[in-house]
């Protein structure tokens, strides 16, 4: 059923007002006796749904006297005009027979409206309050504006922001003035001139629309109001909201509820981003200058194609297309494009570097995207474009924003912030306005310049050459020996064993294939790498408590702690990769501990999302972790300890118990996944818990005092570094809710952390012995996630208190801070964090009989024994007593085969008992001993690298006055270097054996049949000569032997082969585990130790449980991410606990702070960029 | 869209963490500074001679030396006791002055003593040796006889880099002579610095003394040190480790004698000599070096049968020695025995020797000297066990009549100890017949008189106490009690 087209000019329908529900304006009330201008409400529809009547209603009842409503039916399938008529009598109503958008069908009223001062473009989504028209045509007046908006609320929920006018950079990308989900307080109210008034109800002179020929009609849907409202803008009109005037939108379209016009759909069925980015572009190259354009396409081009190359990496594809398929759009339409410039160019009245002035600077698409990739990660860095900017609209969780913290803090520049948040610098008065310190994301990207800058340069000789040997910082073999050595099923440790080799073989392995083979530069990644993946992890602990500022003094603050460096500096690997695991680790525990404001899933999640995926999680990072680092475990266990007690004291035990249970189920699941290893562990019995570390010496351990500072190294020995647990105290002080409740429960983590390493040190828990520079890892992340929570709580909770203590301790605090930082800082003057220059390799180079690298085989081969506090050990071994371990290393100083020593020492342990009898003085022939075990030469290490007097003064860990003077009794140990004043003491033994020997005479008849290890007598030890040349570590060696008897000192002996003349010789003991070959007839022989096949076996098994693991944490993780954006998925990530320490959740964490990840926003929805942070 | 219904949100309470964490730190600091950490085990204080348990896979022992000349000054013998139940076997390595070595193995019976004469295995104008044993329990004494008398003394169980000899005299016709051994695979070098009483003297030909491996060095002192009174002596290596004895021979017409002194590888605080007598006519004095840089203030106490004495105290200085002689003193009354201990505070301590001379008409030898014994042990477990070798036995006596002539013990203790002396014989250890256990009270000291000693004169004696004792027997033939005498071994373990 089709009306007639109604009268060309209908000012003022006559019986409109009747008709519009009852209420009647009078004239003269309240305008007076004057008649107010004409308006003509010009409502676009299609087959409108049942919002239909309410927007219709919002027209009937406004309190503007002179107002029309002309009904514009732009196709579809239904005649709306009954629904018209009921509500609206006397309104006209007009058929168009093809909907080729609003914008078409809106230009219809330029020729069908005459005498009509203003045209209220509107959509049939849009309901206007009684006022809104009444409102908008007085600001019109009052600004002299040409397009006048309104503010627009949510149509289900009009206490919601939607949109409050728009801002556009010099890209043409649309950026909300307003936060998703955004109540409103009145704080966006007031006048403002912005770029863009958006669609929905829209006021416009009729002249100007006239001027301008109305809407672009290629633009059918999304970009028509930008066109418009920047054209009008060159024309030289104001485009302005007037936030007094409030509608309500539903946003049919963007939110799925209708389909774009069939014109605007056309064959290749465009997304809302299409479109939008289209036109955008669209608008770009129609409304600019030449020149101007010149200037910005290239900058544009360049945009795209950076975002594109994201996206791609992203495998975001629905981007590509709409960003490529904007240029192919517009390209396609240059014809199109001339005519529309030439129009541009004939209503030009203002220049465009006037224009740009309204325009944001920059490119908000891509501050927006490093933003979020800086503070909420690539994930959410990458999510959809501005589609969500409308799609956001819709999120039902309402989200504190920064616009709502500001609005409601103490902030007297609140109004003068502009559309993105930014500080236009100068107040009302044009006064420069002093910001606050690191408030904005370029001043943080500042300050972690310089951070990273300080790191560079603390770093810079550490980055330019070889790592000494110092500690854990072995060399490490090719890529190829290092998958070799994983599954060889044969480990030279000690004396040789075949337990698994640990999982860290795997990962090095791994890593350095991936690198081609760059060992060296693989273990600069590795251990430098550290550093900032530490500051990132402490980045994630935060996120959810604080704001980025906040974040910021964390992360600076842990970077500032010594303990790192003083790892670094002894060449404890063990300790960084701690330094970079546990932030992580304690992100985890809280997410599963389900803590506010952590949560590790949404309402209605499946047990898998809920609870098998983060354990899951957790227990690959534990896996990863403990592989490198085995004391990372009990750190863990430390974490979760310490939430528990905290939280028995600031609430939420529950949570806690979780994450405990958590964390225990985590080592299981890493237990599982180091399997090979695990398995050889515990199969060492008593001595498995050797592989958290060693007893180290009582005497020399660092004090309570220094423990809570992490003064235990070189690096910032300073008293300045109290300073930096002092500024860790302020939550404690002043923090509130949240930022109380997590400071206690992290400071419960370091207390156990301090009183663990402490007890470590002193002994107490012996043989439990886990490296100190792990145990106090938890220690110093919840110390410098106290100093952020501090920041956080000066932003939130400081205000809260009157003028008092708080406030100068808070002031205390951030001086404190920022002094305490000064020691690091001062260290990286070295360019090395105290790491020597030299280590064991430079000094002890003649241990090696053939030079490292030359390729030359050793014959014989023999064995180093290593003795010293096993802090000052640059080889993974095993405990003789507190303060005294021991290793060896084949054929001179260690390589990274030495770093993870199996917790069995096995038929090695002779070695100690050997070094026991010399200590108690129970002989003079310790070499004589030794010699069976190929041991030449005998290195007390008391120093973690050489003492080179005026060049390096290393941390020293002297071996017990006895071991010295034990050696030296030694008739058989003859000093060959060293000194106390070099940190390490040689002995050569003169009664030494190689490895492989042999003699003419008969086998060795000690320990032959005995199973146990036996001291050798001089006879045993007559007559060898070394034979067999071959490299250290290996298995296998070849050459000519004489007739007579062979000797290998292998363990296990009895996998010990040996071919000669192609005959098989069976082996029998020496010594009770070596291995001899009495009776042989000589000549090319091939000496072989064979390892277990299980361990081969039982690695392709561990290889392909973590690739199902990771095919689960990954596959359904994308499977779980498509479920998500189902619509029905919602609610709130978990149950708050009935305890205050988690009602707390419904407190805002802090003002400022990054919202909580939304995980289940709609379709395309963006992010909630953190408040505080820009977008 | 309605909102959920606000819950009043509960404050989370600030105290109990501010507590906590407070108790916490402060306990921490409060028990790290009150509990003492435990202490490395130390390097024991070099102990001149110390026998190795008889569990030991190994040990040695080395005998500085003595003239090797056949027809010499002096004859050397090595007495190998072994206190364990089995044989034990090892390999003599004598060194002589020219730089030759030979080897010879020895067995050393189960409960029994053997005499090494190695002048048998190699002769040189003088002789070192080193003893290597396949297990512990051995103790090696040697003694040196000559026209002029004879002299017996332990052998070092330990190279050191230092040695103290606090005795020592280049007066008249005293020779001295230092002998240098070097049992270790690196070179010593040595310097010798002498304290007498015009002062210190470090003769040029004494500085830098190069002693190379398996090497025996003879320095004679009195060439470079002349008609000194007192000459202690101090050997410091440079570099490596040594050992190190003296050997006097006094040829005048008014005192003979022959003394073997095994030196102090470090100064102590705290000595004692168990058992002196001051004959009427003789001279008995202790020679107190202070080796150190640091004064120290020395403290003799003396302990007669009736008790003690008012106690001497001096002030020593650095390089510098304190001769106290008994005789000379009147608070100590003539011919009674007598036990001192002698003690030092304000630095790390002194060493301690005894000079006896015997009065003029007396029998040879009429000089003798003896290291005292430490009894400031550092080392972890105190000995409980000490040996005394035979002076001789019938096959290869020291001296013609070589017997015991008195045993003294003094407990330095501060508790009562428990002490039994045995025979050590082939059968096991026997008893001294007479001599039932002895406790001694603190301080307090015996004798045992040559009447129960001389069943054993041909056995080793065991000393056992419940605690550390100090164990020094005087020998014959000598002029006077202490002109000969040995302090008995610690046995560890």
């Amino acid at each position: 059923m089709s009306q007639p087209p109604p009268p060309a000019r209908p000012p003022s329908p006559p019986g409109a007002r009747e008709g519009s529900a009852g209420f009647v304006a009078t004239p003269g009330e309240p305008w007076g006796p004057e008649v107010p201008p004409a308006v003509v409400a010009v409502v676009v529809t299609r087959d409108p749904g049942p919002w239909f009547e309410e927007t219709l209603t919002g027209l009937a009842t406004q309190d503007y006297p002179e107002l029309s409503v002309l009904v514009l039916v732009s196709g579809g399938q239904e005649d709306p005009t009954a629904r018209v008529a009921r509500v609206l009598p006397g309104a006209f109503v007009r058929r168009l027979d093809e909907d080729r958008g609003f914008g078409v069908a809106a230009n219809e009223a330029l020729t069908m409206v005459e005498g009509a001062a203003f045209l209220l473009l509107c959509h049939d989504d849009c309901a206007p309050a009684p006022d809104a028209v009444h409102v908008l045509v007085e600001e019109s007046y009052r600004s002299n504006a040409g397009i006048v908006g309104p503010k627009q609320m949510r149509w289900e929920d009009p206490e919601v922001l939607l949109h409050v006018g728009m801002n556009v950079d010099k890209t043409g990308a649309v950026v909300e003035r307003v936060q998703p989900g955004e109540v409103d307080h009145g704080q966006q109210d007031g006048v403002r001139d912005v770029f863009v008034v958006p669609g929905g109800l829209t006021l416009v002179r009729t002249d100007l629309f006239a001027e301008l020929g109305g809407y672009d009609p290629i633009l059918g849907a999304m970009g028509e109001d930008l066109d418009l409202c920047w054209r009008a803008q060159i024309a030289g009109a104001r485009v302005v909201v007037a936030t007094d005037a409030v509608v309500r939108h539903l946003e049919a379209t963007a939110v799925g509820l209708r389909r774009l016009p069939p014109a605007v759909e056309g064959v290749d069925a465009p997304t809302l981003q299409d479109l939008e980015r289209r036109h955008e572009l669209w608008a770009v190259l129609k409304c600019y200058s030449v020149w101007h354009l010149l200037r910005v396409l290239p900058q544009v081009a360049l945009l795209a194609l950076g975002e594109m190359v994201v996206a791609m990496v992203g495998r975001d594809r629905a981007r590509v297309r709409a960003v490529a398929g904007a240029w192919r759009w517009c390209l396609r339409r240059l014809g199109l494009l001339r005519g529309r410039r030439r129009a541009v160019k004939a209503d030009r009245r203002v220049p465009d570097h006037d224009v740009r002035r309204l325009q944001l600077r920059g490119s908000a698409r891509l501050s927006t995207f490093f933003s979020r990739l800086s503070h909420q990660g690539l994930e959410v860095a990458q999510g959809r474009g501005a589609v969500a900017v409308a799609a956001q609209s819709v999120v039902d969780e309402p989200v504190l924003t920064g616009s709502v913290g500001l609005a409601f803090s103490e902030d007297a520049d609140f109004d003068e912030l502009d559309d993105l948040g930014h500080r236009s610098g100068r107040d009302r008065f044009g006064r420069v306005r002093r910001r606050p310190v690191l408030s904005t994301s370029s001043a943080r990207l500042t300050t972690w310049l310089v951070v990273a800058a300080v790191l560079l340069i603390g770093s810079r000789n550490l980055l330019a050459s070889a790592f000494p040997l110092v500690g854990q910082l072995t060399p490490f073999l090719s890529w190829t020996a290092t998958w070799h050595h994983l599954v060889s099923g044969w480990q030279p440790a000690g004396v040789g064993t075949t337990a698994p080799a640990t999982s860290a073989f795997a990962l090095l392995g791994a890593v350095g294939t991936v690198f081609l083979g760059g060992m060296g530069l693989v273990q600069k990644v590795l251990v430098l790498g550290c550093l900032p993946l530490g500051a990132f992890g402490l980045v994630r602990l935060l996120r959810p408590l604080a704001s980025a500022r906040a974040r910021l003094a964390g992360a600076v603050a842990y970077l500032a702690l010594a303990l790192v460096y003083d790892a670094l500096a002894q060449g404890r690997w063990d300790g960084m990769v701690a330094y970079a695991v546990v932030p992580f680790v304690l992100v985890r525990l809280a997410r599963i501990s389900g803590l506010a404001p952590y949560s590790v899933a949404p309402d209605g999640a499946d047990r898998w999302t809920g609870v098998v995926r983060p354990v899951l999680a957790l227990g690959v990072i534990e896996a990863v972790a403990v592989a490198l680092a085995p004391a990372v475990a009990p750190a863990t266990l430390v974490c979760a300890l310490g939430i528990v007690a905290g939280s028995l004291l600031v609430g939420g035990w529950r949570g806690a118990v979780r994450a405990l249970a958590g964390a225990v189920a985590a080592i299981v699941v890493a237990l599982v996944l180091l399997a090979p290893w695990v398995i050889g562990t515990l199969a060492a019995g008593h001595q498995a818990v050797g592989v958290f570390g060693l007893t180290s010496a009582p005497w020399s351990a660092p004090s309570f005092a220094d423990l809570v500072r992490f003064a235990v190294g070189p690096v910032g020995a300073s008293p300045l570094s109290w300073l930096l647990i002092a500024a860790a105290v302020l939550p404690l002080l002043i923090g509130r809710q949240l930022r109380l409740a997590w400071a206690g429960r992290l400071w419960m983590v370091a207390l156990m952390s301090w009183v663990l390493a402490w007890a470590v040190g002193r002994g107490w828990t012996a043989p439990f012995s886990p490296s100190v520079t792990v145990v106090l890892v938890p220690a110093a992340v919840a110390m410098a996630a106290c100093v952020g929570l501090g920041v956080a709580a000066f932003e939130a909770d400081l205000s809260g208190y009157r003028f008092g203590w708080r406030q100068l301790v808070s002031a205390a605090a951030v001086a404190a801070l920022v002094i305490g930082m000064i020691p690091v800082v001062v260290d990286a003057r070295g360019g090395r964090w105290g790491l020597p220059g030299t280590g064991y390799a430079d000094a002890l180079s003649f241990l090696s009989a053939a030079p490292a690298g030359s390729g030359q085989a050793t014959v014989g081969g023999y064995r180093v024994l290593w003795l010293g506090d096993p802090r000052a050990l640059p080889i993974g071994g095993w405990s003789v007593d507190p303060g005294l371990a021991y290793a060896t290393s084949e054929n001179g100083t260690p390589n990274a085969l030495d770093l993870w020593a199996p917790a069995g020492s096995g038929p090695a342990s002779t070695l100690a008992r050997a070094v026991t009898l010399a200590q108690d003085g129970r002989t003079v022939h310790l070499g004589r001993l030794l010699a069976p075990s190929g041991v030449r030469y005998v290195v007390v290490v008391e120093s973690t690298a050489p003492q080179v007097p005026g060049v390096q003064s290393p941390p020293t860990y002297p071996a017990a006055p006895s071991l010295i003077g034990a050696l030296s009794a030694q008739q058989d140990l003859a000093p060959v270097g060293g000194g106390p004043q070099s940190g390490f003491f040689v002995y050569l033994n003169t009664d030494a054996l190689t490895e492989r020997a042999a003699r003419l005479s008969g086998p060795v008849t000690t320990g032959a049949g005995a199973p146990s290890a036996t001291w050798p007598t001089a006879a045993d030890l007559a007559g060898w000569h070394p034979v067999l040349p071959g490299p250290a570590g290996r298995g296998a060696f070849s050459g000519l032997v004489p007739a007579g008897t062979v000797y290998a000192a292998y363990a296990p002996g009895g996998r010990v082969s040996l071919r000669v003349g192609g005959r098989t010789i069976r082996s029998t003991p020496a010594f009770g585990w070596a291995a001899q070959f009495p009776h042989q007839p000589g000549g090319s022989a091939t000496l072989w130790v064979a390892g277990s096949l299980l361990v081969p076996l039982s690695v392709v098994v561990q290889i392909i449980v973590w690739v199902i693991v990771a095919a689960l944490l990954v596959g359904r993780r994308r499977w779980l991410g498509r479920r998500r954006r189902r619509p029905d998925g919602t609610g709130p990530a978990h149950e708050p606990d009935d305890d205050p320490g988690d009602e707390a959740a419904l407190e805002p964490a802090v003002a400022g702070a990054a919202a909580p990840r939304r995980r289940w926003a709609p379709p395309g929805a963006d992010p909630v960029p953190g408040p505080g942070e820009e977008r | 869209m309605s909102s959920p219904p606000a819950r009043r949100t509960r404050a989370v309470p600030r105290l109990p963490i501010l507590i906590v964490a407070v108790v916490v730190i402060v306990v921490a600091v409060l028990v790290d500074t009150r509990v003492s950490r435990p202490v490395p085990a130390g390097s024991p204080a070099p102990a001149g001679a110390l026998a190795a348990p008889s569990s030991a896979e190994s040990s040695s022992w080395y005998c500085a030396g003595a003239p090797g000349t056949p027809g010499g000054p002096a004859v050397q013998r090595l007495y190998l006791a072994n206190t364990t139940s089995a044989p034990v076997d090892g390999l003599m390595t004598v060194v002589n002055s020219a730089g030759l070595t030979t080897t010879a193995p020895v067995t050393v019976p189960a409960r029994g003593q053997l005499v090494a004469v190695p002048q048998n295995v190699l002769t040189g104008p003088w002789l070192a040796e080193q003893v290597d044993l396949d297990g512990g329990g051995v103790t090696v004494t040697e003694a040196v006889a000559g026209d002029g008398g004879w002299s017996v003394a332990p052998c070092a169980s330990s190279p050191s880099s230092s040695w103290y000899f606090a005795a020592g005299s280049t007066a008249g016709a005293s020779q001295q002579y230092l002998s240098l051994f070097n049992p270790t695979s690196t070179a010593v070098v040595v310097d010798l610095t002498f304290v007498t009483s015009g002062g210190v003297t470090q003769p040029a030909p004494f500085e830098g003394v190069v002693v190379a491996p398996g090497h025996l060095a003879v320095e004679p002192v009195n060439i470079y040190v002349q008609n000194e009174q007192t000459v202690a002596t101090i050997v410091q290596a440079r570099s490596g480790r040594l050992v190190v004895g003296q050997l006097r021979i006094v040829a005048s017409g008014s005192a003979q004698g022959l003394s073997l002194l095994s030196g102090s590888p470090s100064p102590a605080p705290a000595w004692a000599v168990a058992r002196s007598v001051d004959v009427s006519g003789g001279i008995t004095a202790f020679q107190i070096l202070n080796p150190t840089t640091q004064t120290e203030t020395v403290t003799v106490n003396v302990r007669a049968v009736t008790g003690p004495l008012a106690p001497l105290v001096q002030q020593v200085g650095p390089d510098a020695t304190w001769s106290l002689s008994a005789s000379a003193t009147s608070r100590i009354p003539a011919n009674v025995d007598y036990a001192t201990r002698i003690t030092s505070t304000g630095g790390p301590g002194v060493v301690v020797d005894r000079t006896v001379l015997a009065p003029a008409g007396s029998a040879a030898p009429q000089l003798g000297t003896v290291t005292g014994t430490v009894t400031s042990s550092t080392a972890a477990s105190p000995s409980r066990r000490w040996l005394l070798a035979a002076p001789g036995t019938p096959a290869g006596a020291a001296q013609a009549g070589a017997a015991p002539l008195a045993l003294g013990l003094e407990n330095p203790g501060r508790s009562p100890v428990t002490v039994s002396v045995s025979a050590m014989t082939a059968a096991g250890l026997v008893p001294l017949p007479g001599v039932g256990p002895i406790t001694l009270v603190p301080g307090g000291f015996t004798v045992i008189g040559q009447a129960p000693l001389t069943g054993a004169a041909a056995d080793p004696l065991m000393v056992t106490g419940s605690g550390p004792v100090v164990v020094l027997e005087d020998l014959i033939p000598a002029g006077v009690a202490g002109v000969v005498s040995q302090p008995a071994i610690p046995l560890a373990g």
